[in-house]
C-alpha cells in the first residue's frame, strides 16, 4: 500500500477497514478498542496502522464497554481527537457513557457495526442496537459502502466538532454486509483532508490546567431544562452544518452525494417507493431496476441521516406517492401501529404531507437474515397491489417470518 | 402560585440533614398520622433538592393536612417541590436561625421566609425569645415567635435516636395549633405506638410548660432582604453544563455554605506558631493566609467540621464554640484576624470568655 502523495489511491477493503483509513487521515488522537463482531475489524486496521507507522494515536485497549466510551469522553474533554465503536449489546453495555458524551456535548465519532440484540446471542444486522440511542442527543446516521463510510467519518467530525453541533455521531454499518465485506474503494490524500477538517477546538471548554472550568456538575432542576434546550438548538443546527460539509466535500474530493439525508433512487415519477436504511439498499435498487425494465413505476428512498431526522425530505419525496413501504431492519415493540422504528418516524413526519401516501412496513432480515432482490420484489409486488386497489389489506408485514 | 385553600394548614420543618434527618421525618410523618387518626387528611414530603443533606446542611420537610376534606383537595399539593407559604415553621436546631441554605443552592433564606402572615416559628432552643430575635432577619408582617424548650437532637449521624423530641413537638404543636391538631389527637397517635405512656407524658410537659410565645412586629429583626438567585437561561450557559471555574484562592461568592455549622472555629492568634496545618487540612479552604502568616477563616465557607481544630498541635489555640455564641450571621460573619489586629487586649478577653463554651475535639490535647 502506498499513501504517499496527493492523489488518490485505490485499496480493496472492508467497510471497517474504511472506517479506519478515514481515522488515520482525520489525525485521530485517542481511540480505545474492545473487541467485539462486526465492529472489531475496524480497531484490528487501525492497530495495523498504528504499528506501521501510517498513524500516530493513543490506542487503549480497555477493559470493557463502558470504559470504552468514558475513555474517549475524557479524551475528547481535553481536547483530543476520539474515536470509539461497539455493536449490538456491547454498545448498550456503555450506554451510561454514551448518554453522557452527548448531554456533556463531547463530539466523539462512533461506528456502530450494526448487531441484533442479546438473547438469542446472533452475530447479524439489526439496527436496533443503534436506535436505542435515538432519543439521547446523538446524531445518527447510515452507510452502504465502504467509500461512503470512509467519506461520512470524514463528515461526521466535521460535523461533530461545528461550534454549532459539539454533538457525538454515531456512525451505522450493517454487520457482515459492509462491514466484512471487501470493496474497492478511493483513499484520498491528507493534504484533501486538512482543508477539509480544521484542527479540533474545544475553545474555552477545553479542560485544562489554565482553563478552569468544571465539567458534568450536579444541577438539579433548576438548570436541566435549558440545558435540553440547548442540545435541542444544536440538533436543529446539524441540519444546515451537514448541508455545508457535503457541499464542501464535494468541492475538495470531487464526491458529490447530492442530497445530504436522503438518497433517492429513481422516485420523481413512483407511484410505489420503498424507504431503508444501510446495505438493503443494494438489491432493493436491483428489483427497482428489474421492475422499472417491466414499466411498473417504483423507486427507493434511502435514509442516510436519521438524527436528525430528514423531515422535508420525507415530505418532499413521499407527498404524493401512492404508496410508501418502509423496511425495518428493527422493530419498536408495542409502537402505535406495531411496526418498525423507521415506519414510526416516517408515519410522523407525514402527518404534516398535503397528500398523504398509503404506509405499509416491511419487518425484514431481522438478526442478519438476507434481503435478496428476489425477496424486494415479492415486496414491491404487495405494494404495487395495494396501490392498485387503493388499500392496504395488512400495514405491517413480517417478511419471511416461518408460521 | 397555588390559591389558599380554606381548611388547608402547611407546616414545615427546617432540619439539618444527616444530624437529623431521620427526626425530621418522623415528626413529618408523626403530624400526618395524628391528622389522619383525627379524620382529615394529610400528607408529608421532603424538599428534594435537599436529599443529599450533607454536612449537616438546612433542609426542610413539609407536612400538609386538610381538615375535614377528601384526598382530592391534597392533589394540588402532592407533585410540589416546595410549597407557596406555610402556617407554621418549625426549627429542629436553634442554629438554623442564621439562615436556611440548602445543597441546591437557593442563596441564603431567612429561616420564616415561606410563612405567611401572623404564621408561627417554632423554635427548639433553650434560649428566650428575645435572645433569639436577634439572630432572626426582619420581615413586613408579624408572626409569633415559640420557643420549645429542649437541647438541639443530633442523634441521626449514625442511627436515629429517641430522644422525645418529636414527641415534644408534637405536644407544642398541640399547644400553638389547636386548630390543627389537638392534644387529643397528639394522644391518639402517641398511644398507638409503642411505649405510649412514656411519649404521652413527654408531649403533655411540653404542651403545659410552653409558654416562650413572643409576638414579633413587622421591622423587628436583624436588618437583611432575601434575594433569590440568578438563574440563567439556556443562552447564557456554557454548553453541557460546563461552568468556569475560580482561578487559584478565589471564591465563589455565591455559594457559601457556612450556615451549615453548628460550631465555628475561633482561633487565639497569640498562641498561633504558624504552622499551616489547619490551611492544609481545611476540606472547604476556608483559611485565608494574612500577609504575616497566619490563617484567617472565612467563616461563611466553613461548615464546622472541627478538622482545623483537632489537627492544630497548640492546645487551645483553635476552640470550636456553638453558633449561637455569636450574633452574625445572614452571610457576613465578624473577621476574627481583624478584631485580633484592631485590638489584642480586647480579642484576648472575647477569646477567654469563650474557651469555657468550646467544644472540646481533642480531650489528647488538654
Amino acid at each position: 500500500m502506498v499513501l504517499k502523495g496527493d492523489e488518490d489511491v485505490e485499496v480493496v477493503g472492508t467497510g471497517t477497514d474504511a472506517v479506519a483509513y478515514a481515522l488515520m487521515l482525520a489525525d485521530v488522537d485517542v481511540t480505545s478498542a474492545y473487541p467485539i463482531r462486526p465492529y472489531g475489524g475496524v480497531m484490528q486496521t487501525v492497530a495495523r496502522l498504528i504499528a506501521d507507522g501510517y498513524m500516530k494515536a493513543e490506542y487503549i485497549v480497555a477493559a470493557h464497554e463502558h470504559d470504552q466510551f468514558e475513555i474517549v469522553k475524557h479524551a475528547s474533554a481535553v481536547g483530543a481527537r476520539t474515536f470509539v465503536g461497539s455493536s449490538g449489546v456491547g454498545w448498550l453495555l456503555a450506554i451510561e457513557a454514551i448518554v453522557a458524551t452527548s448531554t456533556d456535548r463531547y463530539p466523539v465519532v462512533a461506528l456502530i457495526g450494526n448487531r441484533a440484540l442479546d438473547d438469542p446471542g446472533a452475530y447479524g444486522v439489526e439496527h436496533n442496537d443503534a436506535l436505542m440511542v435515538r432519543d439521547v442527543g446523538w446524531l445518527l446516521t447510515w452507510v452502504d459502502a465502504a467509500q461512503e463510510a470512509l467519506d461520512t467519518t470524514l463528515i461526521a467530525y466535521r460535523v461533530a466538532e461545528d461550534p454549532r453541533i459539539m454533538l457525538p455521531v454515531g456512525i451505522s454499518m450493517d454487520g457482515a454486509f459492509l462491514t466484512h465485506s471487501e470493496h474497492a474503494f478511493k483513499i484520498p490524500p491528507k493534504s484533501k483532508v486538512q482543508k477539509f477538517l480544521p484542527p479540533y477546538d474545544l475553545g474555552n471548554r477545553k479542560l485544562h490546567p489554565s482553563n478552569v472550568i468544571s465539567v458534568a456538575p450536579q444541577v438539579n432542576e433548576d438548570w436541566v431544562t435549558e440545558l435540553r434546550k440547548q442540545m435541542d438548538e444544536a440538533m436543529k443546527n446539524a441540519r444546515k452544518v451537514i448541508e455545508e460539509a457535503y457541499r464542501d466535500f464535494a468541492k475538495i474530493f470531487g464526491r458529490d452525494y447530492g442530497n445530504p439525508f436522503v438518497e433517492p433512487y429513481m422516485v420523481e415519477d413512483a407511484d410505489v417507493v420503498m424507504i431503508g436504511m444501510g446495505t438493503v439498499s443494494k438489491p432493493i435498487k436491483e428489483a427497482v431496476r428489474r421492475l422499472r425494465a417491466r414499466g411498473e413505476k417504483v423507486g427507493f428512498l434511502r435514509i442516510r441521516w436519521f438524527r436528525p431526522f430528514p423531515t422535508e425530505d420525507i415530505i418532499r419525496y413521499l407527498s404524493g406517492v401512492k404508496v410508501a413501504a418502509v423496511v425495518d431492519r428493527d422493530y419498536s415493540f408495542g409502537s402505535p401501529f406495531d411496526g418498525g422504528a423507521v415506519f414510526t418516524e416516517i408515519r410522523s413526519a407525514l402527518y404534516e404531507a398535503e397528500h398523504r401516501p398509503l404506509m405499509m412496513n416491511f419487518i425484514g432480515g431481522l438478526g442478519g437474515r438476507e434481503i435478496t432482490y428476489n425477496d424486494a420484489i415479492n415486496m414491491f409486488n404487495m405494494a404495487l397491489d395495494a396501490a392498485r386497489k387503493g388499500k392496504v389489506e395488512q400495514r405491517v408485514i413480517w417478511y419471511g417470518v416461518r408460521e | 402560585m397555588s390559591v389558599q385553600v380554606p381548611g388547608i394548614y402547611t407546616i414545615e420543618i427546617i432540619y439539618r440533614g444527616i444530624h437529623q434527618r431521620h427526626l425530621a421525618r418522623n415528626l413529618a410523618r408523626g403530624i400526618a398520622y395524628a391528622a389522619r387518626m383525627a379524620g382529615n387528611v394529610a400528607l408529608s414530603y421532603q424538599r428534594y433538592g435537599d436529599d443529599p443533606e450533607r454536612d449537616g446542611s438546612p433542609a426542610k420537610y413539609f407536612v400538609v393536612i386538610a381538615k375535614g376534606a377528601s384526598e382530592e383537595v391534597l392533589d394540588a399539593e402532592a407533585a410540589r417541590v416546595e410549597p407557596d407559604y406555610v402556617d407554621a415553621s418549625i426549627v429542629l436546631d436553634d442554629s438554623i436561625l442564621k439562615g436556611v441554605e440548602s445543597w441546591a443552592w437557593q442563596g441564603i433564606q431567612p429561616v420564616h421566609l415561606k410563612l405567611r402572615p401572623s404564621g408561627l416559628l417554632i423554635v427548639i432552643s433553650k434560649r428566650n425569645p428575645d435572645e433569639l430575635i436577634k439572630f432572626i432577619p426582619s420581615r413586613d408582617s408579624p408572626y409569633t415567635l415559640v420557643v420549645a424548650y429542649g437541647e438541639r437532637s443530633i442523634g441521626d449521624f449514625w442511627t436515629f435516636q429517641d430522644d422525645g423530641t418529636v414527641e415534644r413537638v408534637l405536644g407544642a404543636i398541640a399547644r400553638v395549633l389547636p386548630n390543627v391538631l389537638s392534644l387529643d389527637d397528639v394522644k391518639k397517635y402517641l398511644g398507638s405506638l409503642d411505649k405510649p405512656s412514656e411519649r404521652i407524658n413527654r408531649a403533655l410537659e411540653a404542651y403545659q410548660s410552653l409558654v416562650k410565645l413572643r409576638e414579633v412586629k413587622p421591622g423587628e429583626g436583624l436588618p437583611y432582604k432575601y434575594e433569590p438567585p440568578h438563574l440563567p437561561g439556556w443562552k447564557d450557559m456554557m454548553i453541557g453544563a460546563a461552568i468556569p471555574g475560580l482561578k487559584p484562592n478565589q471564591r465563589n461568592p455565591y455559594f457559601t455554605g457556612g450556615t451549615a455549622k453548628h460550631y465555628r472555629p475561633v482561633i487565639n492568634f497569640d498562641k498561633c506558631i504558624k504552622c499551616s496545618l489547619c490551611w492544609e487540612y481545611c476540606p472547604d479552604s476556608v483559611f485565608d493566609v494574612t500577609p504575616d502568616g497566619y490563617f484567617n477563616p472565612a467563616l461563611a465557607y466553613c461548615k464546622g467540621c472541627g478538622i482545623c481544630a483537632e489537627v492544630c498541635p497548640v492546645p487551645d489555640t483553635i476552640i470550636m464554640v456553638d453558633e449561637m455564641e455569636f450574633e452574625d450571621g445572614y452571610g457576613k460573619f465578624i473577621d476574627e484576624y481583624k478584631a485580633w489586629k484592631e485590638s489584642k487586649e480586647a480579642y484576648r478577653k472575647w477569646f477567654e470568655s469563650l474557651l469555657p463554651k468550646a467544644q472540646i475535639i481533642s480531650v489528647r490535647k488538654r
